[in-house]
């Protein structure tokens, strides 16, 4: 068969994909008669109230000379890891604001990192294409680094984000611009799956981000610059569970929601969405207008521990509190006072949900907390 | 095991925005395609292990060559490759120059099996050792010699091939130590997608500046620290979402092989040209705009470096630079005219081309220079070049008067070439 036939076929049967395709979101808008935050209002439920002291800066974490790309929280005590594009990953101690741990990277340009469950390790990857994991229990070498106890590497692509299986200290999944995540077992330091890839039928596009399910840590999500979300299960590696659509740009954030029944997605087009796993609807939008040109990227998400509030971060320095439930947002912490300076890059949420930590291109992180609850030093 | 990481990474850096009195670190984004440059000590431990990544490259980059010798023994319908016009129509099993002998045929199916389902991997470089002997055969074999000598038509062979197959076994040997030239031949060949990144230090004497040579009781000049970035290509579409950590660089370097503007490649279905099989320059031309146009590079000059020119000015000769689609209205004149040869003609009007470009899309002037990548004192003056391209876009930044276009630093080799037909 000749190259023009294989690529009329091609096209034709791209074309076949994109009508089904079609087909099958008219079937859902007639299946769905109304969104959560529809629901939500006609059962008369109203949206959450923040007051002035309600949500304060009660920290400011200074040290990077650099753009902070990612941060985590320990799911234990209270210590955040963050990484920057100085070359330096700092654990901090996110209630005395102190750093117990500096460590140089042998690749600046990383873009995620992780601590693992126990607190022990924590693990980053970059544009090197590898996953590095440093023990920070492990004395430091005579030059002063940390050395790094082990390399994941394999990827093709870059690593933009990386994740430990909870309560698992060995296994840890990561998602690459190769277009592929892989489970890893760090003992050994091989892939123990591989999901998508060149023969596997998954994502298309470079993967930004990976959130594994807490109630059941066999399933994943991973979103993509196909503007897709996928669903995998750890034990079928060759194709994705669900795909699921709606996106009109890169989904660069990804998180399951506290039930682990549905999933909360971030993307270029400026909103966030929710899926439910279960039937695959997209349950609502979270979008606010602009009015002016740019529309803001969404860069990182993150829920409350009850799921009602959705922490979203911005590219233009915003972070909005959502009403998870009424798709309102209910309040602005880049607007308020001490708010970063400039693109909100990461966040997370403590292990007891009761400080959210921000981290921007203004080289700081930023702990939010209840007034009253964390005092402010 | 340096060496190692020469060759299957290149050049690394960081970009940091913040001065320090001591030292002034700034960064360079080097968008490469396929420059070996060199600076870095050749310091080579297992020879077998560094130059395996190469030896496993050239393998799986030689396959076309291979396929197609396959394909040819077989004497199949070849009607995609337009190879053996004459002999589509012979029977079966009809032996022709580029028929392998069955033995070497074996091996040869074998690895381009491994090939296809992707486990090269699981076989090399570890049994390298143990087939170099039978690649170094096959290499030899006059029906695969036959079949290299048509490498025109070849357009995924890279261009080192022969050069490192032709010594196949004594590159595989563990006390094998390689040479500066095999690393330079090495660069590109390898199949990692990371970026690569090096140091290095320049003074900051620049033959401009008034401090040179003459006041001996002065400190040293500061050593300036620049780290340079280097960027697969292939790594890099419309969607490349990483480029965005390179804001705060200096200058982007985007190299160019001149020598590619006849070369095609194989082109993503959803690219613009809605071809297959793309020219590379016209690609190139693609990328370059890509960049230019992204909005983090708003403000950070470009280097245009054109690269392979002793290979441009040889194939000139025999293919005219209207292969490539956006040169078509190159018109040289006579060479014996005027003191300009073809090939300088030639270069003054791609660097043309690119500028205009350039200045389409910014306003701003475009710095090209010209290398051969494997000659050091080319690249070394190229970055000297590049160098004092940071350096004045430094000054612009701290002086204050307005619209100081002119700068004593010319834009090309000489700013503005009487060969090119004015439009």
């Amino acid at each position: 068969m000749s190259v023009t036939e294989l690529k009329e076929r091609h096209m034709a049967a791209t074309q076949t994909v994109n009508d089904l395709r079609e087909k099958l979101k008219q079937k859902r808008l007639q299946l769905l008669d109304t969104d959560v935050s529809g629901y939500a209002r006609s059962q008369g439920k109203t949206p959450v109230t923040f007051g002035p002291t309600d949500l304060v800066c009660c920290r400011i974490l200074q040290g990077h000379t650099g753009k902070v790309y990612s941060l985590d929280w320990t799911p234990e005590k209270n210590r955040i890891v963050s990484a920057s594009q100085d070359g330096r990953l700092i654990v901090w101690n996110a209630l005395t604001s102190q750093k117990t741990h500096a460590i140089k990277l042998p690749c600046a340009w990383v873009m995620t990192c992780a601590f693992s469950p126990s607190g022990q390790s924590v693990a980053c990857g970059g544009l090197d294409s590898v996953c590095s994991i440093f023990n920070l229990n492990s004395p430091i070498d005579k030059d002063g680094n940390h050395p790094v106890s082990r390399m994941l590497s394999g990827h093709k692509g870059y690593v933009s984000s990386c994740q430990y299986v909870p309560d698992e200290d060995t296994h840890l999944i990561t998602s690459s611009g190769d277009q592929t995540c892989v489970l890893w077992d760090i003992t050994t330091g091989l892939r123990t799956s591989v999901f998508g890839g060149e023969f596997q039928s998954g994502h298309t596009a470079d993967v930004q981000s990976v959130s594994i399910s807490s109630s059941n840590p066999r399933l994943f999500v991973s979103g993509s610059c196909d503007t897709t979300a996928r669903l995998w299960d750890t034990r079928v590696a060759s194709r994705a569970q669900r795909t699921f659509y709606g996106h009109e740009g890169d989904v660069n954030t990804v998180k399951f929601f506290p039930d682990g029944n549905r999933f909360g997605t971030g993307s270029e087009d400026g909103t966030c969405r929710l899926f439910d796993i279960r039937t695959g609807h997209q349950l609502q939008v979270y979008y606010q207008p602009h009015g002016d040109g740019d529309i803001p990227h969404v860069t990182s998400m993150a829920f409350s521990i009850s799921g009602r509030l959705l922490f979203v971060g911005y590219s233009n320095g915003d972070c909005y509190v959502w009403d998870t439930l009424l798709a309102k947002v209910v309040l602005n912490l880049g607007g308020v006072q001490n708010s970063h300076e400039g693109r909100i890059s990461c966040l997370g949420l403590s292990a007891d949900g009761s400080a959210l930590c921000t981290g921007s291109w203004d080289t700081n992180l930023k702990i939010w907390a209840f007034g009253g609850h964390r005092s402010v030093i | 095991m340096k060496s190692r990481e020469t060759l299957s990474q290149g050049l690394f850096g960081t970009a940091s925005g913040s001065k320090s009195p001591a030292c002034v670190k700034r960064g360079a984004l080097l968008i490469n395609e396929g420059v070996a440059l060199d600076g870095v000590d050749c310091q080579s431990s297992a020879g077998l292990a560094a130059l395996a990544p190469p030896l496993v490259g050239c393998f799986v980059s030689s396959c076309p060559l291979l396929a197609v010798v396959k394909r040819a023994s077989g004497c199949t319908s070849l009607t995609d490759f337009n190879f053996i016009g004459s002999e589509t129509e012979s029977a079966e099993n009809t032996q022709c120059v580029y028929s392998l002998n069955p033995r070497l045929k074996n091996f040869s199916d074998w690895l381009l099996d491994i090939i296809a389902t992707g486990d090269l991997d699981a076989f090399f470089p570890a049994a390298t050792r143990e087939y170099a002997p039978l690649v170094e055969e096959v290499w030899k074999d006059p029906a695969i010699q036959e079949t290299y000598k048509r490498k025109n038509e070849l357009h995924f062979l890279p261009g080192v091939a022969d050069y490192f197959l032709g010594k196949a076994v004594e590159v595989s040997s563990n006390e094998y130590e390689p040479s500066e030239q095999d690393i330079l031949y090495a660069e590109g060949v390898t199949q990692g997608n990371g970026l690569a990144f090096m140091e290095f230090q320049l003074d900051d004497r620049s033959p401009m500046s008034e401090t040179y040579g003459d006041n001996l009781d002065a400190p040293p000049p500061p050593l300036t620290r620049y780290q340079l970035i280097r960027l697969n290509a292939k790594g890099m579409n419309e969607g490349c979402k990483w480029v965005e950590m390179f804001e705060d660089v200096r200058v982007v370097v985007f190299c160019v092989a001149l020598s590619d503007y006849d070369q095609m490649w194989v082109a993503p279905e959803d690219s613009g040209s809605g071809t297959l099989l793309q020219n590379k320059m016209m690609h190139y031309r693609e990328l370059f705009e890509t960049m230019v146009r992204h909005p983090c590079f708003k403000e950070t000059p470009f280097v245009l470096i054109l690269n392979k020119y002793d290979l441009f000015e040889e194939k000139l000769n025999c293919v005219p630079l209207g292969a490539c689609e956006w040169f078509t209205d190159f018109s040289p004149l006579r060479p014996h005219n005027n003191s300009q040869s073809l090939a300088h003609q030639a270069y003054y009007y791609v660097a043309m081309k690119f500028k205009d470009l350039y200045a389409s899309l910014t306003g701003r002037k475009l710095f090209v220079w010209q290398a051969r990548a494997r000659d050091r004192i080319t690249v070394d003056e190229a970055f000297k070049y590049i160098r004092e391209v940071v350096k004045w876009d430094e000054e612009k930044e701290e002086t204050y008067y307005v619209g100081a276009e002119d700068s004593f630093y010319s834009t090309t080799d000489i700013s503005s070439s009487p060969f090119i037909r004015q439009e």
